[in-house]
């Protein structure tokens, strides 16, 4: 029940700054529903003038209004779904940009957890099914019910009778088709888990095709499909069954309707109570009644799929962020030193210690490489000077300042990271390295920028220069993504850089080009390196070996190297086999 | 999507007219409790103006209206039974159907060679496609045949019941059905791109999200939080733009198509409010016009919606053609017994016996790659029993020619003979009992590891944990919770990258072939697992089969053991005997 109420307040939130434009879409959607209801109206009044032998001008002037009110009907329909559409993706995509920037603002961890296809899921799926629940919902459910209820009345004004039993009987038949839907529910479900099955299998079989083809396994995979497909098979014939149900019930219902209608009109006629066109009019509203009575239905569903959404949308709203900013002090200009004070981390999620105890002085301008095995705590201790985790205990004091003071545009405008995987955007080559503008720099500094590191070739040969676009047919190679990258980093002049050295695939020319640029970088700035593989920590100028999250050894790299006891010289040892063989 | 090519316009025909018949007698039994479901409207149509004109009296020699009443009622009621059996009928065809496109597709994907082998498709992503999409749409289309049959009849008793009542006035409302078929083909296409465009931008927000999520890491870094969000913020108004383009065509399509009902019910009265004031045309005559054009005015929909489906048909039969044998599409309907209607369990191959261990050679035996590379004149002798080891750079072609050996890597040249005799197709030819494979990067599914290890082979408890312990692999499988019932694969319990390795190799070496291949077994095994393995894999070749073993490795572990050196560089093979030193 609590999410129940927290959808719909999430609708609200949404809808509250929409009242205007909500009041005009009830005006449209009324004249669209009832419109329709006048075509049974001129009929009577055209067939029992046509009997009594009225003027042929006044039986053309009726026909013509009946054809004018149909096409309006359509018309006013059209606007309806205009406005609504309008209105629903202007409210979900209010919603869309709030939880993508929630969902940015959250930790690390929170992200390590949520692949980015889920996110993605949460934020415009998600999303999407509300868009469609407005749409469709204000489109069908609610001018489906504003006709029956408009029909039920002017029934009633012929007959009250006849009305009262048309409104119990559209109330049945509703209830009934709902009721038809929810006991469906379950058999379609399992219908598409039985297809989801089929299609899994099917994926893994060809994913693994070689590995059947290899060891004559094909018929032993194929008779295997055979038995998901019976499965599949049953489950659509329960499903298939339990919408003739549902069909059967609908349409026996509106079929019974129309006949005792005509009964009911016959009757009245015999009693001179009403005239053979009212007679007519009563049986072409019962001919209204079946689209909305079985839209009605079909939306109940749509409507708990954008309940379940919402709710999972809100979810991802409530989530706090682990870090908050605060900025109480700020960041000087230039190379700044770092300072690792007692720090501890565990993970909150299962208190396993990560970093535990480090104390490290890094000064200014400094090149200082972190070693070890996965899990060594290396990348964490990274990550801490980055501040996108905060230590458990102890602190991290850049230039300083403890981080936890220093507010989040001075932090990114400080320390920056390099990886040397680069993820790349469907963008331009502008919004790519300023990230969208994140650093907001002008045409010539960019171009300038990217020829000191190496890619001012690259840059001339692009067909639309700093405007083409990324990822789509212009490709970059994995070294000229790596000097993007540094590009990025070195568009903000940091005090601090992070560098995540990972395995290196470039071709030996760009891999000296990145170096380069890396050196460039480096220049005049305090850096943390982290190795993964010890000939990139060449360029510092202390080694800092971690193992279980403490310090094991710190250095020079030459003086670590010609220690014959050192761990980092077995590393070195163990690594260099590693490469010949 | 471009319009197929005119020689293929037959093709999707072909398929449907194939599907018909792999189950004819339910398809025709299905395609006639449908017709009669079409053909009730025409009857109701006729009892409401029977009914209309009892009421005021214009009934010549017609019904009572109770009698008329009576007759509806019957006719709505047998309606409902009619769709009733015909749901009943067509779910099991429809199932049946999905099934047979699926499993003729997937036999020519999964054969190990021969004449039903299709070509190997690259890409199990778009290959799935085939299977759950274009499946659906050629059934979907020969679906449709039934419905516009059946539309079409009814279409024809209407016009001819209506032609009686009123030749001219039928031909006049007939007009607007066709020109209502002509602008909604026209909208259709127009919404068919608007639907594109709309799709392209709804994947530009994703891919952006996607993006974002991907570098979050660079994107908070870099504070550009605030700019992503404004960037999505672009592209939700651009989306918003297409929405909106959208739903509102898609509602002028779907107005027309109401209208068309209205606007033909406002001709009748136009025309014949002269003949209704003369009593020439009765209430009942206007009931049945207003009854048959609201279900004529479905026509245009229908016959295009079967359009529509034809068109993707061609598509989808093209698709499904690429993975069968001969490009082939009819090989998709052959008809073949399923097992569908209650739970199934496939039969356990029974076993063959093991040959002996085979002397198998290579003469001027090459590899073409689609992307150049490959292998090329390869003079190779593997004689009985013996051990050789394949080893080189990365990329240098080694795994391209074991596969190439077991017919697994396309396009081959040169002769491999087997004892001697010629083998022709090497698909075929090197599967269990005479030949197993472990590959450099093996695929278990999603099923029991007894299943996956056995692949529905009969084999004895003993054989299974013999290669178990073979493959360094028994003391992994006493610690899973179910032994070798537990469920593996993508959807089971996830296997390290070395439990991979020893599971293939647990498999490979279960099939008790007369020949073993093993492509870098290695990788992801540290040393001490490795020896143990290569160790227990030595002292099984002791026993009485001593196979034929070509391996792919690096390791001092099986140089030691080597009968032979094979060197690939760049594709080039030099042979050494046994005993040449270690070139490190």
């Amino acid at each position: 029940m609590a999410s129940r109420n927290t959808h719909w307040q999430l609708f609200a939130e949404m809808l509250r700054p929409r009242r205007r434009a909500l009041v005009g879409l009830g005006l449209i959607v009324t004249a669209a529903s009832l419109l329709p209801l006048a075509g049974p109206q001129l009929l009577r009044a055209f067939i029992d003038r046509a009997v009594a032998g009225a003027a042929l001008t006044t039986l053309l002037g009726i026909a013509g209004a009946y054809v004018a009110l149909g096409v309006a009907a359509q018309v006013v329909t059209v606007g309806s779904a205009y406005v609504a559409t309008r209105m629903a993706w202007t409210a979900t995509n209010d919603l869309r940009e709030r939880a993508a920037a929630h969902a940015l603002s959250l930790d690390l961890a929170f992200h390590g957890a949520t692949p980015p296809g889920t996110l993605v899921e949460r934020i415009d799926g998600d999303a999407t099914s509300i868009t469609k629940m407005f749409t469709d919902v204000v489109i069908k459910v609610v001018m489906g019910l504003l006709t029956l209820v408009g029909a039920v009345v002017l029934v009633a004004l012929e007959d009250w009778r006849v009305g009262a039993a048309m409104g119990v009987f559209v109330a049945a038949a509703i209830a009934v088709v709902v009721a038809l839907r929810n006991r469906a529910i379950p058999a379609t479900t399992e219908e598409r888990a039985a297809y989801a099955g089929v299609v899994g299998l099917v994926a893994e079989q060809i994913d693994g095709a070689e590995d059947l083809r290899a060891l004559g396994a094909g018929e032993f995979a194929v008779s295997r499909h055979e038995v998901a497909s019976g499965a599949h098979a049953r489950a659509l014939r329960r499903a298939w069954r339990a919408a003739a149900d549902i069909w059967t019930a609908t349409t026996g219902a509106f079929a019974l309707g129309s006949i005792l209608m005509l009964v009911a009109g016959w009757a009245l006629y015999r009693r001179d109570a009403i005239t053979v066109g009212t007679v007519f009019l009563l049986f072409q509203y019962v001919q209204v009644l079946r689209r909305p009575i079985e839209t009605i239905a079909e939306q109940l569903e749509e409507v708990q799929r954008a309940g379940a959404g919402a709710t999972r949308i809100r979810r991802l709203l409530d989530k706090v962020p682990a870090i908050a900013f605060a900025p109480r002090a700020r960041l000087p200009r230039g190379p700044l030193p770092v300072r690792f004070d007692n720090v501890r981390f565990a993970y909150p999620d299962d208190g396993r210690i990560v970093v535990d105890g480090v104390n490290l002085d890094i000064s200014a301008g400094s090149v200082v490489g972190l070693v070890g095995h996965t899990g060594s705590g290396k990348t964490t201790l990274a990550r801490l000077a980055l501040r996108l985790v905060d230590p458990t205990g102890g602190a991290v004091v850049v230039g300083g300042v403890d981080l936890r003071d220093v507010g989040a545009a001075d932090l990114r405008r400080h320390v920056a990271i390099v990886t040397q995987d680069v993820q790349l955007f469907d963008a331009s080559v502008r919004d790519n390295v300023t990230l969208f503008g994140a650093s907001p720099v002008d045409d010539a500094t960019l171009s300038d920028v990217l020829d000191q590191l190496g890619l001012g070739g690259w840059l001339a040969g692009l067909p639309d220069g700093l405007d083409t676009e990324l990822g789509g047919g212009v490709g970059l190679s994995a070294g000229q993504a790596q000097l993007l990258g540094v590009a990025r980093a070195f568009l903000r002049d940091p005090g601090l850089v992070v560098l995540d050295e990972a395995s290196s695939r470039t071709d030996p020319v760009t891999a000296e080009l990145v170096e380069a640029a890396l050196d460039r970088l480096l220049t005049g700035r305090t850096a943390i390196v982290i190795a993964h593989r010890l000939r990139s920590v060449d360029r510092a100028d202390r080694v800092v070996v971690l193992d279980h999250g403490r310090v094991v050894e710190d250095g020079s790299p030459a003086a670590l190297r010609n220690d014959p006891t050192s761990r980092y010289r077995r590393l070195l040892a163990l690594e260099m086999q590693g490469v010949s063989s | 999507m471009t319009a197929a090519p005119v020689h293929h316009n037959g093709r999707a025909t072909r398929v449907g007219v194939g599907l018909v018949r792999a189950d004819l007698r339910r398809y025709l039994l299905g395609a006639a409790i449908w017709a009669a479901w079409w053909a009730a409207p025409a009857l109701i149509g006729l009892l409401l103006q029977a009914a209309f004109d009892a009421v005021t009296g214009d009934a010549a020699a017609g019904l009572t209206f109770p009698t008329a009443i009576a007759l509806l009622v019957a006719v709505e009621a047998g309606r409902l039974g009619v769709f009733f059996s015909a749901f009943l009928v067509w779910a099991r065809w429809w199932a049946r159907m999905q099934a047979l496109l699926r499993t003729n597709l997937l036999r020519a994907q999964l054969a190990s060679g021969g004449e039903g082998a299709g070509r190997p498709v690259q890409g199990a992503g778009a290959s799935i496609a085939v299977f759950r999409d274009d499946v659906q749409d050629v059934i979907e289309y020969v679906d449709g045949w039934v419905d516009l049959t059946g539309t079409l009849g009814f279409a024809t008793v209407a016009l001819v019941v209506m032609a009686r009542v009123d030749l001219a006035l039928t031909l006049v409302v007939a007009l607007p059905l066709v020109a209502v078929f002509v602008v909604t083909r026209v909208l259709a296409e127009r919404l068919r791109r608007v639907r594109l465009a709309d799709r392209q931008a709804t994947a530009r927000v994703t891919g952006l999200l996607g993006d974002l999520f991907s570098a979050v890491l660079a994107v908070k870094v870099a504070g550009a939080e605030d700019r992503a969000v404004r960037r999505l913020r672009e592209l939700n108004a651009a989306r918003l733009r297409t929405s909106l383009r959208d739903k509102v065509l898609e509602q002028v399509l779907e107005a027309f198509n109401s209208s068309t009902v209205d606007v033909t019910i406002g001709l009748v009265l136009l025309l014949v409010a002269g003949q209704m004031r003369a009593g020439e045309f009765t209430v009942g005559d206007l009931a049945l016009f207003t009854s048959y054009l609201s279900w004529l005015a479905g026509l245009p929909r229908w016959a295009g919606l079967v359009l529509t489906r034809h068109r993707h048909a061609q598509v989808a039969v093209r698709r499904m053609a690429r993975l069968l044998p001969g490009d082939d599409e009819t090989q998709a309907v052959r008809p073949r017994p399923l097992h569908l209607d209650r739970p199934y369990t496939p039969p356990t191959l029974p076993r063959a016996a093991t040959p002996a261990p085979p002397a198998i050679t290579l003469r001027g035996f090459g590899v073409r790659h689609p992307g150049g590379g490959g292998v090329h004149g390869v003079d190779l002798d593997l004689p009985a029993g013996s051990f050789t080891v394949v080893r080189g750079p990365v990329g240098a072609g080694k795994s391209t020619l074991l596969r190439g050996l077991l017919g697994l890597a396309g396009e081959v040249e040169g002769t491999v003979t087997w004892d001697g005799e010629p083998v022709t197709d090497l698909a075929a030819h090197f599967v269990p009992p005479r030949a197993a494979y472990v590959p450099q990067v093996p695929r278990l599914f999603s099923a029991t590891l007894r299943d996956n290890l056995l692949l529905g082979r009969q084999t004895s408890d003993g054989v299974l944990a013999a290669a178990l312990r073979a493959a360094a692999f028994d003391a992994d499988v006493a610690e899973m919770p179910d032994g070798v019932a537990t469920v593996v694969g993508p959807r089971g319990v996830r296997l390290s990258g070395g439990q991979l390795q020893r599971a293939a190799a647990a498999r490979a070496l279960a099939a008790d072939a007369a020949f073993l291949v093993l492509d870098d077994l290695s990788s992801a095994l540290d040393a001490a697992t490795e020896q143990q393995l290569w160790q227990r894999l030595l002292d099984a070749r002791e026993g009485a089969h001593r196979p034929t073993v070509l391996v792919v490795s690096h390791r001092a572990g099986a140089l030691e053991h080597a009968d032979q050196v094979v060197e690939v560089h760049d594709g080039v093979v030099t042979v050494h005997p046994v005993g040449v030193p270690d070139p490190a």
